[in-house]
């Protein structure tokens, strides 16, 4: 996996953590405005991402080959190999 | 034994439960930036602490969060 795509993962995986946490705090605090503002804001940037980030790379996970011309998701690097391992 | 009937319990003698926990409520205030988070393991400053901090803070043992 080159750098360009594993900083893309790692910028993936932050905004996803992000919003997870923004997630729990909500569980508690459903009425807490700015929280669920700034959940919004996180989600709608991962998914963002996510998009570009499967142009580049392909789905991410296999249901998101189903957004695929075709089943791509055999193509990617499949988890035991070094490509999938940064 | 003594009789167990003054001390305060739960009036619900089949609940069975022998305390409640008290958390007091989080306040959103200032947030870590995406790539902070992750590496701190919380968006939350305020719940970034290391295992030997936590006992400290706690308000029960004259800690306080600011230190």
């Amino acid at each position: 996996m080159d750098n360009k795509q594993a900083q893309a993962l790692n910028k993936l995986q932050s905004y996803n953590f992000a919003a997870y946490d923004l997630l729990l705090y909500l569980d508690t605090h459903p009425d807490d405005k700015p929280a669920f503002n700034m959940f919004k804001e996180l989600v709608a940037k991962f998914k963002e991402l996510k998009a570009a980030y499967q142009k580049s790379y392909g789905p991410l996970t296999a249901y998101d080959s189903a957004m695929s011309s075709s089943f791509d998701w055999i193509n990617s690097p499949w988890p035991w190999e070094k490509e999938a391992n940064y | 034994m003594e009789d167990s009937k003054n001390h305060a319990h739960c009036p619900i003698n089949s609940c069975g439960c022998v305390g409640y926990a008290y958390v007091p409520i989080q306040f959103l205030n200032e947030v870590y930036s995406v790539e902070d988070a992750l590496k701190n393991g919380t968006v939350f400053p305020e719940l970034n602490l290391s295992i030997d901090e936590y006992g400290y803070v706690c308000k029960g043992m004259g800690g306080d969060v600011n230190g």
